[in-house]
């Protein structure tokens, strides 16, 4: 029996508590993304509204409420990179099964193809794609996942070929089971757990690509207040406004340290179990 | 002890006569980057490169509190309406070493006439040119030019030399020397200009040493830089700003009438724009005089007409009122009781708070079942839908540069530049082109802004004033009404 402390949970309490404000919080509150109220920009924290409510956050410079943004930004944001980083496992497990499963010129020309993608910077490949696709949510998606996809694809490779070698395996081709069950009963269960680990770390990095995306202007549309938006929405306000970048800016790094504590558990539990990290 | 003095003496006056008169280089940081020096070139409209422009080289004539001043030309006349008659200054030299003729100013017209973009369209009346000697230049035109000495002040002159050797290349490919108070010293396109003095400037020589123009792209940065005394100089700040940069004590902001409106344009070539009661009802729609009021407080005004309050033609109408009821009657009139759906192209570049009068257009069109779909576009591509007229309805900030009506409203709303035109408006507009006498001028534009008015081929928000923040240690900093001011007269400390 594993020996957990109540430190080792601080990292999934808070993933799972911004998972629920992001489920939960855009239905407590009342937030149209295309209303502004000039009347009441750049209040600081713990304003009092013209209509007796409290700005606990601010309002930005278009009388946005900061808290309301950040609550139905969370679910944008995480709904982005959750959507991503499946996109991105699903296209790059494929991928690279197929190129450790094919193996010979194939498999090579395959890997080829992974490593000059890896050679690009991934932002680099994100922009690239944003400034010439329409700004929509589905966009980002596609954007971020297409910059993930190369390292699953080679993690995928490097486990169907170690699985592939084992005797096992070639004990199944041998008695003549199909290719796609050796792969769902042989290889696909080898690779579920370094993928989940390797998927939490990408979460955080698809997390900062979208809010960096967005804090050049080819994230998400301006009705639509990721993270990265309402950090961008405030950088020519820094200096007389300085809430409005730094509360969703805390709120990227807090999700981002938990999502990294959630995976370096993953992995000692993942690892206890017998599996290394490859 | 008598050596050891002497060696101090020395010591102590060795600075004062190895070191002369300190290097006074003025650093600059324009909103938006100086992608060529080609003054005749399709980039000639853009604001920063006709900034850099006005540095390294002359036009024939100036315009000084709307009175024509002779640069290049040291007299003109009009003896009929058709003709006009420069005698050109003796002496000048380009930084070439070339001495200054009329057959430099009639290549000059030629070579920017003969180009489609840019600030050829003020140009289409050419007849032709005629320099019958070194000192007289002879301009002849098809029909009259109203506005004619505004747009020869933005003509600059080139040696005829490098303009037959520039032949039918235009822009980034070409460097022309000039006449200005400052010559190139070095330039990388995009990023930085470097000027040096013209010791032998015809006029007064600057009391600069130089200057150097650089990109800094983002607002946030350039603040910063002068904050930080990186840059002496910028300019377009936003409302926001000019509060905190006053109450800095090392710095002027100095806060200046200027040329410069934002627009929100309907394209009427497509539907529903076609009908201008839909035109109407999006700006009854909208509560423009507290929008303008809350984003704009210190730098904005209530516009009152499609050019601002400093331009030649301008005549002030009643501001639209705010009218939700009036707004929707309007577009059930016009079909379309249940709104419709479309989108607003901008490029942030454009102006400071754009976004944020964009967004909060788009705020009050909601609140009449008119979805829109805020469209912020890279600069370069914006400028391209904004040409193709690949638009719904396009927002942006536009400047007067010549100062006079016919820069803005007789360009863009007689040639479908706006995707409108009006047979009404376009009467008014083209009798003023070609009026000669200027009272006659004004009376017409009077006309033809009513027309634009009531017609409403976009919304005229707001006009602007000119916010130019700049260290102390400067003086003499020309407050240009159109973001393009000159140097040659600025002094540093």
């Amino acid at each position: 029996m594993r020996r957990s402390s109540w430190k080792t949970l601080i990292g999934p309490g808070v993933l799972l508590a911004f998972v629920i404000l992001a489920v939960l919080g855009p239905m407590l509150i009342d937030f149209d993304p295309v209303s502004v109220n000039t009347r009441q920009r750049l209040l600081p924290p713990l304003s009092r509204l013209p209509d007796g409510s409290y700005a606990i956050f601010g309002t930005d410079q278009l009388g946005r409420d900061v808290l309301a943004q950040i609550l139905v930004g969370a679910r944008v944001s995480l709904g982005i990179a959750i959507a991503s980083g499946l996109f991105a496992a699903l296209v790059g497990a494929a991928v690279g099964i197929a190129a450790g499963w094919t193996g010979g010129s194939t498999g090579e020309a395959i890997m080829r193809v992974i490593d000059v993608q890896l050679s690009f910077p991934s932002i680099l490949i994100a922009v690239f794609l944003a400034a010439f696709i329409p700004a929509s949510i589905l966009t980002v998606i596609v954007v971020l996942a297409v910059t993930r996809w190369a390292a699953i694809a080679r993690l995928a490779r490097a486990i169907t070929l170690k699985v592939t070698s084992q005797s096992y395996v070639e004990s199944a081709l041998v008695s003549g089971l199909p290719t796609w069950r050796i792969i769902t009963s042989c290889v696909l269960p080898n690779l579920a757990a370094p993928l989940l680990v390797l998927l939490t770390a990408d979460l955080s990095l698809i997390i900062l690509a979208e809010a960096s995306l967005g804090y050049v202007g080819l994230g998400t549309p301006p009705s639509v207040p990721s993270w990265g938006r309402v950090i961008a929405n405030g950088r020519n306000f820094l200096d007389n406004a300085w809430w409005i970048s730094t509360i969703p800016g805390v709120a990227i790094s807090l999700l981002v340290i938990a999502i990294g504590l959630t995976g370096e558990l993953l992995r000692r539990h993942f690892a206890r179990d017998g599996w290394t990290m490859l | 002890m008598r050596s050891f003095l002497l060696a101090a003496a020395v010591m102590v006056s060795v600075p004062l006569w190895q070191s002369p008169v300190a290097a006074k280089i003025l650093r600059v940081a324009p909103p938006s980057p100086v992608v060529d020096l080609d003054p005749h070139g399709p980039n000639g409209t853009l604001r920063d490169t006709l900034m850099a422009n006005r540095q390294i080289y002359d036009p024939l004539v100036e315009f000084n509190n709307g009175e024509p001043v002779g640069r290049l030309a040291t007299a003109w006349q009009q003896p009929d309406p058709l003709t006009w008659i420069f005698t050109i200054r003796d002496g000048v030299k380009f930084h070439d070493g070339q001495a200054l003729t009329s057959a430099d100013a009639a290549a000059s017209i030629e070579r920017l006439a003969k180009q489609k973009g840019g600030l050829a369209p003020l140009w289409t009346s050419l007849d032709k040119v005629e320099t019958p000697d070194p000192r007289t230049l002879i301009v002849r035109l098809k029909e009259p030019v109203g506005p004619f000495l505004r747009n020869v002040s933005l003509l600059q002159i080139v040696p005829a030399s490098s303009a037959k050797e520039a032949g039918d290349k235009y822009g980034a490919a070409v460097r022309l020397p000039g006449t200005g108070a400052f010559k190139v010293k070095s330039f990388r396109p995009g990023q930085v200009l470097e000027l040096e003095a013209n010791t032998s400037y015809w006029d007064k020589p600057p009391s600069l040493t130089g200057i150097v123009i650089q990109n800094i792209p983002e607002l946030t940065g350039r603040v910063t830089a002068l904050v930080n005394n990186e840059i002496d100089l910028t300019w377009f700040l936003p409302d926001d700003q000019v509060t905190a940069l006053k109450k800095n004590a090392d710095l002027t902001v100095s806060v200046a009438p200027s040329a410069i409106y934002y627009y929100s344009w309907f394209n009427p070539q497509r539907k529903p724009f076609n009908d201008p009661r839909v035109r109407q009802a999006l700006w009854h729609a909208v509560d423009v005089k507290s929008v303008v009021a809350d984003l704009l407080p210190e730098t904005g005004e209530l516009a009152r007409a499609p050019i601002t309050s400093v331009v030649f033609g301008y005549s002030p109408k009643t501001p639209y009122a705010y009218d939700v009821e009036k707004a929707k009657k309007l577009l059930s009139d016009a079909g379309l009781p249940n709104g419709f759906t479309t989108e607003l192209q901008y490029s942030p570049s454009q102006g400071p708070e754009i976004e944020q009068l964009a967004l909060a257009f788009i705020s009050y069109w909601s609140k009449i079942g008119v979805t829109v779909t805020p469209t912020p576009l890279e600069n370069p591509v914006w400028t391209k839908n904004l040409r193709d007229l690949n638009w719904d309805m396009t927002m942006s900030t536009n400047p007067s540069f010549t100062e006079d009506a016919d820069y803005t409203l007789g360009r863009l709303y007689t040639t479908k530049r706006s995707g409108y035109e009006s047979p009404e408006a376009s009467k008014f507009l083209l009798a003023a082109q070609r009026e000669v006498d200027q009272g006659k001028r004004k009376e017409l534009y009077d006309q033809a802004i009513d027309v634009l008015w009531s017609d409403a081929p976009g919304i005229f928000p707001a006009e602007l004033k000119a916010v130019y923040a700049y260290r102390k240690s400067l003086s003499n900093v020309d407050l240009s009404a159109t973001y393009t001011p000159r140097f040659r007269g600025t002094e540093a400390r």
